[in-house]
């Protein structure tokens, strides 16, 4: 498929609008310099690279009728407590009266026509992928936490996708903005219900926290076998902010991340958390880069990675300490536990310091479940069986533990055990 | 209530027990003494069934339902389930499973197989927080990772928090003195005494005679070169606290 013909027939729509065609212009400009992922490139060296181009066609959202019984999905998903907001193919379904009288929701569209996001919020495009993305800027949303405003309830923004065609790629973006001192906690799901055969989805989330600013920011992908999806996470932080983000993905195919996070302001704290379950031949293929340009930042990475069979984890965690980003405290720490022969893992971290006042640390493991632990379990009464699962779980869940609400904890733990029953299936 | 036989084991290829013989009976507390190097920590990790000990002669005979079983015929969670409980001398950290999970998934699968109904998890918090008392434990403990971030002594005492939730017929302390100040061995040692029935059967390995000031023995032994090398009452530990090993060497 020639991606930049399906771009340029978006932009020859009777009627569309100049300023959307300059931000496509912008994507197609981009996507025509950069060279497209080959395993030259350090960044994608152990990412399955050709399957991108593997006969994946743009799904045509207007042609997608489909429709879905969205009333079962809230229904299964009304006890949580969350302000639930579902989103088909790019168009809005549902949400919940009372968050819209306390945040803003709009398309990208409405944002742009509003002067909310200009062209610049599609610029830097070093990415090939996200200028893809970019070119193909049509639906999406921007949402804006006001000034001071906290949002007590999760917000649980589920991305539904469906598609008609063979092999549909999925583009989709989303702009969250949190206004000073405002407070959330956001579950970005991305599911496809009814969708069991080869689907791509190149989707992007930029995230911007203003000054003092604080979020928990949990990014949800489940894979199933063909399925691959690639995504981007761009935050910008302000002084002060305050950031909790756990990225993950359950993956019988490939899940790809690529977290960019930079410290623009001073004293701002941020929690990347990342949890990766690869199963059969799935892939969970995590990228960060955190820059650091601002004083006195901190950051803690912890990743954690369980392969079973003949899957696969690859990591690399880049970063980058500016020369005026002194007092900055970062640190790196990336766990695969290994329960099969079969399964590899790629790990690295990249560290460049360009400020003599710093402290920033990193560290790899890799390793099979503990012995002594099993036979603590044991001793106890417990199966070795039962050990083995309970410790698996125990792995994934020390980082869903992390987050300060227990519903969304619980959710996460329920979506987590619905994909995997334990080491012994 | 358990008879040890001509037993034998070794790790990896070194033998570390070399024909040890003991029968404890119900109601008794027996202390294990000796040197370093001499097999006690062995000893408690061959009777939990530990995979690293391989067992090359003897029996561990054990009464279950009124009959002796061979301990080395059952894994280590079904010896457990039949009532052995090893208090370990350096508790497991596990990051990630909550002090009240780990507990009540071990009671329960003990109670599964004695045929006890489960119990609901409402009902064995409260049960958790009246026995954390006797070993003067604060309930935040509970939800804590099981021993991630305990100080020793608090180690100690989460490990005969366990043995009192469990119940089991033999339990063996494995040093479970060390690294204890005064105050948290006494704790530990009360904890103990009050969990001490005609039922059940302690078997205490202890370097140390200050232990036994707090938790009266029945029966002291010597244990040097992998075997039992001298038997008798307090009196002994008390010898040897004066004359050290060497005199029986």
């Amino acid at each position: 498929m020639d991606f930049i013909k399906y771009a340029s027939k978006l932009n020859s729509r009777p009627g569309e609008p100049q300023g959307y065609q300059l931000i496509r212009n912008l994507g197609i400009r981009a996507f025509e310099t950069l060279s497209w992922p080959t395993k030259k490139q350090e960044g994608w060296r152990y990412s399955p690279v050709q399957q991108l181009s593997d006969g994946f066609i743009p799904a045509n959202d207007d042609q997608n009728k489909e429709i879905l019984d969205t009333s079962s999905l809230l229904q299964s998903l009304s006890h949580l407590g969350f302000y639930t907001v579902l989103i088909h193919n790019g168009q809005l379904i549902d949400c919940p009266k009372e968050l819209r009288e306390e945040i803003e929701i709009l398309t990208l569209k409405q944002a742009l026509e509003k002067g909310l996001i200009d062209s610049l919020d599609f610029s830097e495009l070093n990415d090939p992928l996200e200028a893809l993305n970019v070119s193909f800027f049509d639906r999406g949303f921007y949402v804006h936490i006001p000034e001071k405003v906290v949002v007590e309830k999760p917000i649980n923004w589920v991305q539904l996708y469906s598609a008609t065609e063979e092999k549909p790629l999925f583009s989709s973006r989303l702009h969250i903005r949190l206004g000073k001192d405002a407070k959330c906690k956001f579950i970005e799901n991305h599911q496809w219900p009814n969708q069991t055969e080869s689907i791509w989805l190149n989707h992007s989330t930029k995230l911007h926290l203003d000054e003092g600013a604080q979020a928990q920011f949990i990014q949800w992908r489940e894979l199933s076998e063909n399925q691959q999806d690639t995504t981007r996470l761009i935050i910008k932080l302000e002084s002060k902010a305050d950031l909790h983000c756990l990225h993950s993905s359950l993956s019988r195919g490939w899940s790809r991340s690529d977290v960019n996070i930079n410290f623009v302001g001073s004293n701002a704290e941020c929690r990347i958390h990342g949890i990766g379950l690869s199963q059969k031949k799935g892939i969970v293929d995590q990228q960060t880069k955190l820059i650091f340009d601002g004083l006195n930042n901190k950051s803690e990475q912890i990743c954690k990675n369980l392969l079973l069979d003949q899957s696969r984890a690859i990591f690399n965690g880049r970063i980058n300490i500016r020369p005026d980003a002194q007092k900055t405290d970062s640190s790196q720490l990336h766990q695969s536990l290994l329960l099969s022969e079969n399964a590899e893992v790629d790990t690295k971290p990249e560290l460049e310091i360009y400020a003599d006042d710093v402290k920033a640390t990193h560290g790899a493991t890799v390793g099979q479940l503990n012995a002594d632990e099993i036979f603590y379990f044991q001793s106890r009464g417990i199966s070795k069986e039962r050990a083995y699962s309970i410790l698996c779980y125990a792995f994934l869940y020390d980082l869903v533990e992390q987050i300060a609400d227990s519903s969304i904890q619980k959710y996460l733990k329920a979506r987590i055990e619905t994909y995997w029953k334990g080491p012994l299936t | 209530m358990l008879e040890i036989k001509n037993l034998h084991a070794r790790v990896s290829e070194k033998e570390i027990l070399k024909g040890l013989n003991l029968k404890v009976n119900a109601g008794e507390v027996h202390a294990i003494m000796g040197p370093n190097g001499s097999g006690k920590s062995s000893l408690s990790k061959v009777l939990a069934g530990h995979p690293n000990y391989e067992v090359t002669s003897g029996e561990i005979l054990f009464d279950i339902n009124f009959q002796k079983t061979d301990l080395l015929g059952l894994e280590p969670d079904q010896r457990a389930k039949e009532g052995i409980f090893l208090a370990y001398q350096y508790p497991i950290e596990v990051p990630g499973v909550s002090n009240f999970s780990f507990l009540f998934e071990s009671f329960n699968a003990i109670c599964e197989h004695q045929g006890a109904p489960r119990m609901k998890e409402e009902q064995f918090r409260s049960y958790l927080i009246e026995k954390m008392k006797l070993v003067q434990m604060r309930p935040e403990f509970i939800d804590r990772p099981v021993n991630v971030g305990f100080s020793g002594g608090e180690k100690k005492r989460n490990e005969i928090l366990q043995m009192a939730i469990l119940s089991p017929r033999l339990a063996i302390l494995d040093e479970t003195d060390s690294g204890l100040d005064i105050d948290a061995l006494r704790i530990v040692a009360e904890g103990v005494n009050k969990l001490r029935s005609s039922e059940n059967a302690i078997l205490l390995i202890t370097h140390y005679q200050r232990l036994l000031d707090y938790i009266q023995p029945d029966y002291v032994h010597v244990l040097a070169g992998g075997k039992i090398i001298e038997t008798g009452d307090r009196s002994l530990a008390l010898k040897l606290e004066e004359k050290g090993y060497d005199w029986l060497m």
